[in-house]
């Protein structure tokens, strides 16, 4: 009775949802295998050229790194703003969340506007005389790695910050009752109590750098490709369909596979997360 | 304590330099005269906001950009607030699945969704342009309009409801007046999330664009790969001041903690 | 006839069966009260008389009528909520108001009612502020005069006051019962705190897994439970396992262990069964080993102050048994002789543990 009418009411969305976007990818990968004896040849003649394969490592490469880059300011950070930051707290949270309502394109021009030949590094640099001529910055893997981690950085902020700020006063006050010091309290109790926040921040960041694609377009143009701009190519310049599907279903099962091994980490080591 | 607590500050400085920096540089050349990205700037000239009121291409990506983010919220809340109340209310086994379902665009990599639209729908089923758009616009937009109510409607227990009924209510009535006014700010926040992650969007929006559709920042993206001038700044402060206003109504509304609660 | 008729009720909440046959009948102007804890049903059978749950099987009489079709809004009962679910967006007046509105009284008449039922619990000043800003007692008088502005036949209360401090709870409870005497309201309240059954109630169900175990006056329950989960609820504290004996005219209860034998004045209970010896921890004497009177050999384990004397945990033969005394206490590890005061002994036939 009472469920018939709550079945009613998901009815609309859930069939828009899955005509939008499940029976789409379903086809999709539908589409990556061709026949049933060799199902997967176009996954084979895709990976077989080089290029391809480059591309791949350094979209994980480039990932990892803006990751590792998010996790090391990130961390001390957060900490400070959960545990120390008193009266400024919101503030610090609202400058933070701030970036993340802003288009990507605004936040990789500001980088293209800093490193590009005539923009504020090789000025500034040139003004200090540390160089003669401008550097080429832009158009390169640094520059995608430094985009990305700008474009990330407040999503590893953010529920670190929600973590540690759980992390109960009481339980770090027993500890010290029972004779831990400042670093036993921090290595023993609140590192591990952050690490499933560490973990929820890192898939955000490292799935959102797999899959992003404002920003290693213009940061990264033609010379630093990642997969997002591989299956632009591929689909809207090139027509190459078969491939930009495979690299479709690449993505996505890639994501899908970081989000359940990690985030199931990140569960079993804090339920609550 | 001390040494750590100056590693801690130096990392917030540095961090939050970080983030603001290039914001504040790109500001300030969207007020420089020169169309070189100096810094700082010489001359401070309003040159490059009158050229984007002046461009065409400009003016009509924006009016798109807004019809197509406004046509697409309206369509998600149609869809979304129903759904929205259901999954707060029932206890059903599919609950989990369906709200995942409802989540998995925030998860489906922007590209894919584009491309699998293109491939699967727009050009399967042979739609056109604009309906296309909106259809995914709509997508991208249902998770946050689900997450936001569903949180909202947690403040609004189903008792009551009940004690609406108990003294006299049909059901319905009971939601539109009892349930509806407390949920308000909730709506409010969930159309400027939505409408805000449409503007904003790019990788869905790439692969669905066609002649004469055309958002404001697919419009900035082609600008800015051809023309490298400050108008692109100065697109930018507006477009922070834009989502600056949005943030000061969602903080007196719900308040900004949406972020960083789960 | 009785007013409320709950027939053969069985129900299910989350695929578990929480209400098994159960019948009740509630008298006009009766306070009746569920007594149980969690998880027992109480709630459930709530409910299914408001109309919120349907049940699997039996019905519900109204006068005579059954009103299991009836939708909820048009049984005209009053239904005051654990939470009180008071509108958040209304101020108290409107809380209270809400029903006479989508009854679509006159304006004059629901602002007269309101009065009288903000007199009643003593809000008048507060008509105008949101709950909100009002106290846990506050909401819950409003959510009391909020059910009472539409005059139900029926009130039904889910433990209203259990998100309040003890001595509110007291309070309230009084005046709860004062209003519902002197308007002569016929009420099913359901709570899990014996003490605030027992001090409002006309009668009372205590209920355990879905079934009534006991109905009767609070006297009736007190001084006579019928089955040992009952008189757990009611302060017995010590079971002692035993049969029945006929021996020399007389009726004696035989402990299972030790030489430990009491007459019994009379049972209705079969000779030769297994009966349960139930006594309140104030129906155990204690005395020094040493004194040699007759009785159960123990061991002291802890004794503690109650203010009104002490009890004692002693371990002995047949389990661990909770003495009070008033005046002497007698140290952890003193060997010590319980005795049983017969005239306090209830006897059981089944013991459910």
């Amino acid at each position: 009775m009472n469920n018939r009418l709550h079945i009613l009411l998901v009815l609309p969305g859930v069939l828009l949802v899955a005509a939008l976007l499940a029976s789409p990818l379903f086809f999709l990968f539908l589409d990556t295998i061709p026949n049933l004896e060799h199902p997967f040849s176009l996954y084979q003649s895709f990976l077989e050229k080089g290029f391809h394969r480059k591309i791949i490592i350094r979209t994980i490469r480039v990932a990892l790194i803006t990751t590792m880059i998010c996790v090391i300011l990130a961390y001390p950070c957060a900490f400070f703003i959960a545990r120390y930051a008193g009266r400024f707290k919101a503030v610090l949270i609202v400058i933070a969340v701030f970036p993340l309502l802003l288009s990507p394109v605004v936040r990789s021009f500001a980088w293209m506007a800093i490193l590009g030949k005539n923009g504020f590094l090789n000025d500034l640099l040139q003004f200090l005389r540390i160089i003669e001529e401008p550097l080429q910055m832009l158009y390169t893997e640094v520059a995608v790695i430094i985009g990305l981690t700008y474009l990330f950085m407040p999503l590893m902020i953010l529920p670190l910050v929600g973590v540690i700020e759980n992390i109960e006063e009481d339980l770090l006050d027993s500890a010290k009752s029972l004779g831990a010091n400042d670093s036993s309290v921090f290595l023993k109790i609140i590192l591990p109590l952050s690490a499933s926040g560490l973990l929820v921040g890192s898939i955000l960041v490292f799935t959102g750098s797999l899959t992003a694609y404002t920003t290693p377009r213009l940061l990264g143009g033609d010379q630093a490709m990642t997969l997002s701009t591989l299956i632009y190519q591929n689909a809207m310049t090139l027509f190459e369909w078969d491939a930009a599907s495979v690299i479709a279903i690449i993505m996505i099962v890639s994501t899908i596979l970081v989000m359940k091994i990690f985030g199931s980490l990140a569960t079993r080591i804090n339920p609550d997360v | 304590m001390k040494r750590s607590g100056l590693v801690l500050i130096l990392s917030v400085l540095l961090v939050y330099i970080f983030l603001l920096g290039p914001l504040v540089i790109i500001g300030f050349s969207a007020f420089n005269e020169s169309e070189f990205l100096d810094f700082p700037p010489k001359v401070y000239s309003f040159r490059w906001f009158f050229r984007i009121f002046e461009s065409e291409m400009f003016i009509s990506a924006f009016k798109s950009s807004l019809i197509i983010s406004m046509l697409g919220a309206t369509g998600a809340l149609l869809v979304g607030l129903p759904a929205a109340y259901s999954l707060s209310r029932t206890r059903a086994k599919w609950r989990r699945l369906v709200l995942s379902l409802f989540m998995s665009p925030v998860i489906v990599p922007g590209v894919v969704l584009g491309f699998a639209m293109l491939k699967h729908v727009v050009i399967a089923l042979d739609i056109d342009v604009w309906s296309g758009m909106v259809m995914g616009h709509m997508l991208i937009m249902i998770p946050y309009v689900i997450r936001v109510i569903v949180s909202s409607l947690s403040n609004v227990p189903i008792e009551i409801e009940e004690a609406a009924v108990s003294l006299g209510c049909s059901n319905t009535r009971a939601f539109l007046i009892v349930v509806l006014p407390n949920i308000r700010s909730g709506i409010l926040v969930a159309s400027l999330l939505a409408f805000i992650t449409s503007l904003n969007d790019v990788p869905v929006t790439i692969f669905l664009t066609g002649p004469g559709v055309t958002t404001l920042p697919i419009q900035m993206l082609s600008y800015v790969e051809y023309y490298f001038d400050p108008t692109v700044s100065a697109l930018s402060v507006l477009l922070m001041l834009l989502t600056v206003t949005i943030m000061i109504v969602i903080e007196s509304t719900m308040g900004l903690n949406i972020f960083t609660k789960k | 006839m009785a007013f409320l008729k709950l027939q053969n009720l069985t129900a299910a909440y989350d695929q578990e069966i929480v209400l098994k046959k159960m019948n009740l009948e509630v008298k006009q102007g009766e306070l009746l009260s569920l007594l149980g804890s969690s998880g027992c049903g109480k709630t459930t059978t709530l409910r299914i008389v408001s109309g919120f749950l349907k049940q699997l099987e039996g019905s519900v009489f109204l006068e005579g009528k059954e009103i299991s079709k009836t939708h909820p809004s048009e049984r005209g009962f009053g239904y005051v909520f654990q939470n009180y679910a008071l509108f958040p967006h209304l101020n108290v007046g409107d809380n209270v108001s809400f029903g006479l509105k989508q009854r679509k009284f006159e304006r004059e008449e629901i602002n007269k009612k309101v009065n009288e039922m903000l007199d009643m619990v003593d809000l008048t000043a507060f008509a105008g502020k949101r709950p909100l800003e009002l106290s846990g007692g506050q909401r819950q008088r409003v959510a009391l005069a909020r059910a009472l502005a539409i005059s139900p036949r029926l009130l039904l209360m889910d433990e209203p006051l259990s998100n309040l401090d003890a001595a509110l709870r007291v309070k309230m409870r009084m005046e709860i019962r004062r209003i519902q005497q002197e308007h002569n309201i016929t009420a099913l309240y359901v709570t899990h705190d014996q003490e605030e059954c027992f001090s409002i109630s006309d009668r009372v169900a205590v209920m355990n897994e879905g079934l009534i175990e006991q109905l009767g006056t609070p006297e009736e329950i007190y001084s006579s439970p019928a089955t040992s989960f009952v008189a757990r609820f009611v302060g017995f504290e010590n079971f002692i396992h035993g049969t029945l004996e006929n021996s020399g005219k007389k009726l004696w209860f035989v402990a299972v262990k030790g030489d430990v034998r009491f007459p019994v004045s009379e049972s209705s209970i079969p000779e030769h069964s297994a009966v349960v010896a139930a006594l309140r921890p104030d129906g155990l004497e204690l005395r020094v080993s040493e004194s040699l009177k007759k009785g159960i050999p123990g061991k002291v384990k802890v004794a503690t102050y109650l203010g009104k004397g002490y009890r004692h945990l002693v371990e002995t033969e047949l389990g661990e048994l909770v003495a009070d005394t008033k005046d002497e206490m007698f140290a952890a590890h003193t060997n010590v002789i319980v005795i049983p005061k017969s005239e306090s002994m209830i006897l059981l036939s089944t013991y459910n543990d």
